[in-house]
């Protein structure tokens, strides 16, 4: 069964690496919003000063992060179910001997490391720009939580986005229902600005919701650095959550295929 | 001409039907117009509480720049967020025929074609916030006129760098988030140009003039003697409407209909 999955991920990952656009496309992406955030914060941050807790380094590698994450996390599952389910292609899965959260999150497995692939030169360009010019300290350690904040964030984000992308079972166009999840998901998760530059009270708004982990919490992890065990409290937090957002799939799958018909949805 | 008019109303018609037929998606269209302009303002406010200025910009010049930017936006999103994706589309699969064919310059059809009525909202909201960054300016009505052809020059260069973008499609045919990339490189507009040095001023006010977009409008409000930015952003318009005319028909010469 593992092979059919595998075999899932790796028609993804090949559609990806076939176009060679998309090469340029992910580069631009991730590159120039982070130049864009480098000129306004370099003219903020100018003579020392900090907001948030963040310098003007922290703040500019802040932002390079959180677009490098969108490459690498941010699978668009919830558009692709909401076209499949419209246009009737879901049933093309439900036909198969495979189940559908599986099928999308293979998928979104070969289509991320495509992504990896494609970027990897530059970040690893990047990432010892930084380490040699000193303009960030991590260890060993933070390197390791961060990876694997980055791994649970995936999840969380498949999971979360999945469940969104099925309210399409139940209503037909759902354009600005998406549009709207994802900007309020970009705001506090903490892709527009770091959360912390926010006022106290929404700050402690926002750390009880689990959207931080989508971003926020990865790159705080290598850009501020967490102690072992607050760093550790947060991952089980966001072990939670992704436990009730798997729960919530299941639901939503059972749901949603009883209304499922196979005339465009 | 009439008959131009006559299938430009039956496309709005279409649209308008299309828009009103999905409640839940219009209540929500209205909902991102509201977060759309609020996030902004809330981004450029949370920064405010620590500096006085940005590259020279008080907070409400700011929050007039956000108000120009939101409105052109709004406006122009309104015609093009579902009509670009689509002549992308249609140019990668090769569908783009059946819309050649089409008794209607290519150009005036994907405008026309799928209106977001809802996206007017956002026009809307951007014109209130506009009227209250102005409040204590004294605007003459020479500023006004020049605000207007202002904001029309900057609506060319909205819509034409959209355009190249998509029909770049012709030489780089990708499934992969085109139209993403351009809509988060568009909000760069929203910030003023005086953020930009060096390569970056090349790049972001010429290259890709999303610096000339909302920011001469918003300046002719705050400067009214300011008229070299307001020429500049008339030439970049010119310029870039003779770009999207000779790029389309090299495109149309490369395209084959075979699909990708």
């Amino acid at each position: 069964m593992l092979k059919t999955y595998l075999s899932i991920g790796k028609i993804s990952l090949k559609s990806i690496l076939a176009n060679k656009s998309s090469v340029v496309i992910l580069l631009l992406q991730a590159l120039v919003p982070s130049l864009v955030m480098f000129y306004l914060w370099s003219l903020i941050l100018d003579q020392g000063q900090t907001i948030g807790g963040f310098s003007k380094n922290q703040i500019v590698i802040y932002y390079i992060g959180v677009n490098f994450i969108n490459s690498f996390v941010w699978y668009a599952v919830d558009w692709e179910l909401n076209d499949d389910i419209h246009s009737g292609e879901l049933s093309n899965i439900i036909h198969r001997p495979i189940a559908i959260e599986k099928y999308y999150f293979a998928k979104m497995l070969g289509d991320r490391l495509a992504n990896l692939l494609l970027l990897l030169p530059i970040l690893v360009i990047g990432f010892l720009y930084i380490l040699l010019n000193n303009l960030l300290h991590v260890s060993l350690m933070v390197l390791v939580e961060f990876a694997v904040s980055i791994v649970l964030s995936a999840i969380l984000w498949f999971l979360f986005s999945y469940i969104v992308g099925s309210v399409a079972y139940w209503f037909d166009n759902l354009f600005f229902v998406l549009l709207v999840k994802e900007v309020v998901v970009n705001l506090l998760a903490g892709f527009y600005f770091p959360l912390e530059i926010l006022p106290s009270f929404l700050v402690k708004i926002t750390k009880c919701l689990p959207f931080q982990y989508f971003s926020s919490f990865p790159i705080d992890t290598l850009v501020k650095g967490f102690s072992l065990a607050n760093w550790g409290k947060n991952t089980l937090v966001e072990l939670i959550w992704a436990a009730v957002f798997y729960l919530m799939v299941q639901i939503v799958n059972k749901k949603g295929l009883q209304r499922y018909s196979d005339v465009m949805g | 001409m009439r008959n131009k008019l006559k299938l430009i109303r039956s496309l709005v018609k279409i649209a308008l039907l299309e828009t009103v037929s999905f409640r839940l998606d219009t209540l929500f269209g209205i909902i991102s117009s509201v977060l759309w302009l609020g996030i902004p303002i809330a981004f450029f406010k949370v920064i405010y509480l620590s500096v006085d200025t940005i590259g020279g910009w008080t907070y409400k010049e700011c929050l007039l720049l956000v108000g120009v930017y939101t409105m052109l936006d709004g406006f122009l999103m309104a015609f093009l967020v579902k009509s670009m994706p689509k002549m992308e589309n249609d140019i990668r699969e090769g569908t783009l025929d059946s819309v050649l064919l089409k008794p209607i310059n290519t150009k005036l059809y994907y405008f026309f074609s799928a209106i977001e009525f809802t996206q007017l909202v956002n026009s809307f909201l951007g014109l209130v916030v506009i009227i209250y960054a102005c409040q204590n300016i004294k605007i003459t009505l020479v500023q006004l006129l020049c605000f207007i052809f202002s904001c029309i020059c900057g609506c060319i260069l909205y819509y034409s760098l959209w355009y190249l973008w998509t029909i770049s499609a012709f030489w780089f045919p990708t499934n992969f988030g085109r139209n993403d990339l351009f809509l988060s490189m568009i909000q760069m507009s929203r910030y003023p140009a005086s953020i930009y040095r060096g390569v970056g001023n090349i790049i972001f006010n010429f290259i890709l003039p999303f610096g000339l977009v909302a920011c001469p409008a918003t300046i002719i409000l705050l400067q009214a003697q300011d008229w070299q930015l307001l020429l500049l952003q008339l030439l970049m318009a010119i310029i870039f409407i003779f770009l999207d005319h000779v790029v389309w028909n090299l495109g149309l010469k490369k395209y084959n209909g075979a699909g990708r």
